[in-house]
């Protein structure tokens, strides 16, 4: 029986133990309150704004400034928006409170990493595809393959999932919200720079969205123009293992952490 | 006689009550911690690494570099540093605390607007300048003359500093960082295509002082100043945004006074 009548009882056990709880808490953030659909809104405005679905029909032009969009401007906002995800907590000591209650630090934090990465996939990558994809249909311009365009918006995903598990890392490591935004922000506008270098390019999500220097290439306008990505595996995969790792590492720290 | 005789007593009178303590205090955070070497360290090596990067080396090339990437790097560094400066001590009260000691709170919105400017002007801008500088000396080349060349310099300054206002402004207006940064790294990438959308909006954003564009006259923006050449075109954006900066300051000091901590 809870102490508290109010509180409801969750069993759980093992190193998951209260994640469904926190999940909820984390949606909650999301979805019960103003920021979904202020996000939406954002993003929507943005994406015909900037990729001028209400102009002339130039599916190129859309396409690159998809890359645009995704890779600079939604990866602001996933630095943004992530960059007191978890370090807010750790300060004002709400972090300390929650795991003073049978919630285990795995659990914290993959309810964090899980709740977010939900968030940005729906009011960042579904609904800019959604709409570039209903402009495209109206326009009557040719469509790239449902399959093709799932892909791209996985492409998507795994550059802001990039971003989101880098910041989230950050926010273990460090206390100072200086560091954490120089850090991610700092590395976001050094991409341009360091992703033209072949083997840092690699390690960074830069090249998978935004068109590459020369080329007008990436993925994301590869696969919106129904052409293969094999030559942009390496990048994928170096990707997605980075995310991987940032949150091991994330989670291993954490577990460490005196809060 | 104070109360606290650790404390020492400065007496002042007026609107700018307390302004000596709270810049001691301000320029503290900035020459009294780890924070002034570090973001010279981190300037001076990103302006060289950005230099030497752009393809080929030459005069022309580290002026086009300095413009199109330094810069941006300047601004950034501003969004990063000033998001806390006024909402990370609302947030811990260090503000209401401040402020039921005997100092107004427009002292303390102009030490952190002075002390932050100062910090950003000397370990950003300078830095870069001298690292620009000695890169020139190094190439071999005829370097601008080491006035013009600060004159430049300094008019390149009001670009970091609309964002440094901008930033103070939206500290004061606003409770939410995630809002404050949203708006002023918004503004930032946004801006290329704010302009091409509303030409008219060239005037009152900084973006053209330091761009590329070839539109602009001379192409470069206000650093070709230091090469001796007129930047005639430009006044209007100078005194616009100069205008505007000062606007910033003045609503967060009318907010800031109106706010309940």
């Amino acid at each position: 029986m809870a102490a508290n009548s109010t509180f409801e009882r969750v069993s759980g056990l093992g190193w998951l133990q209260g994640f469904e709880n926190l999940l909820s808490h984390e949606l909650a953030r999301w979805w019960k309150t103003r920021m979904w659909w202020i996000q939406c809104l954002l993003w929507s405005i943005l994406t015909v704004a900037l990729l001028n679905l209400g102009g002339e029909p130039d599916r190129s032009f859309a396409a690159m400034m998809f890359g645009q969009l995704t890779g600079v401007f939604q990866a602001v906002g996933v630095i943004v928006i992530m960059q007191g995800a978890l370090l807010d907590e750790k300060i004002d000591g709400r972090a300390a409170w929650i795991l003073s209650k049978p919630a285990t630090r795995p659990a914290y934090i993959l309810s964090k990493l899980i709740a977010y990465g939900l968030g940005m996939l729906v009011t960042m990558v579904l609904l800019s595809g959604v709409i570039l994809y209903t402009a495209w249909l109206i326009q009557g311009t040719t469509l790239p393959g449902p399959i093709h365009f799932l892909k791209a918006l996985g492409v998507i995903s795994l550059s802001h999932l990039w971003y989101l598990t880098l910041t989230l890392m950050l926010a273990v490591l460090f206390s100072n919200r200086i560091v954490i935004l120089g850090f991610s922000g700092g590395l976001l506008a050094l991409s341009d720079n360091l992703a033209r270098y072949t083997p840092v390019g690699v390690l960074l999500p830069w090249n998978l969205t935004v068109a590459g220097w020369g080329t007008e290439r990436s993925p994301l306008i590869d696969l919106l123009s129904g052409q293969p990505i094999d030559s942009f595996l390496p990048n994928l995969g170096v990707v997605a293992a980075e995310c991987v790792l940032f949150v091991l590492i994330a989670l291993l720290r954490f577990n460490r952490q005196e809060l | 006689m104070t109360a606290n005789r650790a404390l020492t007593l400065v007496t002042g009178h007026g609107w700018l009550r307390g302004f000596g303590n709270l810049l001691d205090n301000e320029l503290a955070r900035w020459w009294k911690t780890p924070l002034w070497w570090i973001v010279s360290l981190v300037y001076a090596a990103l302006t060289f690494f950005l230099l030497n990067t752009g393809g080929f080396r030459n005069e022309g090339m580290f002026v086009y570099r300095y413009k199109d990437s330094v810069a941006l790097f300047h601004t950034v560094g501003v969004i990063v540093l000033m998001q806390g400066a006024l909402m990370g001590d609302k947030k811990d009260g260090t503000v209401a605390w401040v402020l039921s000691k005997p100092a107004t709170r427009t002292a303390l919105i102009l030490a952190k607007l002075i002390a932050y400017s100062l910090g950003v002007l000397t370990t950003m801008l300078l830095v870069s300048g001298a690292v620009l500088y000695v890169e020139w000396l190094i190439l071999g080349t005829v370097p601008p003359k080491p006035l013009l060349f600060l004159k430049a310099l300094g008019l390149a300054f009001l670009s970091p500093m609309w964002y440094l206002t901008l930033m103070l402004m939206l500290g004061a207006l606003l409770d939410n960082r995630m809002a404050i940064l949203g708006i002023g790294s918004g503004l930032l990438v946004l801006s290329g295509k704010l302009l091409s959308w509303f030409p008219m909006l060239r005037y009152t954003l900084p973006w053209y002082l330091l761009s590329n564009a070839a539109t602009q006259d001379p192409a470069g923006g206000v650093m070709m100043l230091a090469f001796g050449w007129s930047i005639e075109h430009y006044t209007p954006t100078l005194v616009i945004v100069a205008v505007e900066c000062f606007l910033f300051v003045l609503v967060a000091l009318w907010r800031f006074n109106q706010d309940e901590f």
